[in-house]
């Protein structure tokens, strides 16, 4: 699943390892959902969500969404 | 349960890992050295040497159920895999092993290699599978 995870935290100016820290996971479990290999839990998409201060939605894309909203 | 971030969690493995693995080693060195001083080793002995190498391998397999309870869920499913894979190859080469012995093409394999071979598997597929999910 694509996400925005790495602009967010370029953004803030935080490392793999700041936002691991916040969110009280491995870095090497960041670098795996910023490079699309690893897909979050619900809880933690959601804590990544409060971190952020934006939706789900905002952060993670769907690749089918697309290609529904287009067959609609 | 409550919640336990990644470095507790890993912090909370290191720090029993290390002192079971030195009763491990004392327990193996010291039974070697306290072997020689018997002629023929009474059975007491035998039931104390066992029990004082096996409760530290106990013990290490406890901290490695309750790290994989605890840790992060991306590390705990690296972990998980990287075991059931090290599991399935060692399921086989004991199979390959048993099925040796059957035939008579070995005489006899020391079963207490079973572990090691274990944690060999499973150590060279987490390093295979390269996602740094190790404790």
């Amino acid at each position: 699943m694509e996400n925005i995870l790495r602009v967010l935290r370029a953004e803030r100016k935080w490392s793999q390892a700041d936002l691991a820290e916040q969110l009280g996971v491995s870095r090497q479990s960041i670098n795996a959902i910023e490079t699309g290999k690893y897909d979050p839990s619900l809880p933690l998409a959601f804590s990544l969500a409060r971190l952020f201060g934006r939706p789900i939605e905002d952060i993670f894309k769907d690749p089918e969404a697309g290609a529904v909203e287009a067959a609609e | 349960m409550a919640h336990v971030t990644f470095k507790q969690a890993k912090r909370r493995y290191q720090v029993w890992f290390w002192p079971l693995m030195a009763l491990y080693t004392a327990a193996i060195l010291g039974g070697t050295l306290i072997s020689k001083q018997f002629e023929t080793d009474p059975l007491w002995f035998l039931y104390l040497l066992t029990a004082a190498t096996v409760l530290p391998i106990f013990g290490v397999l406890f901290i490695m159920w309750r790290y994989i309870q605890e840790t992060d869920e991306f590390t705990r499913m690296m972990q998980l895999e990287a075991m059931s894979i090290g599991a399935l190859i060692t399921v086989g080469a004991a199979t390959v092993i048993g099925f040796m012995q059957l035939f008579e093409l070995i005489e006899t394999f020391p079963v207490f290699l079973i572990l090691p071979f274990f944690f060999v598997s499973y150590g060279v597929t987490k390093l295979v599978r390269g996602k740094g999910a190790c404790v």
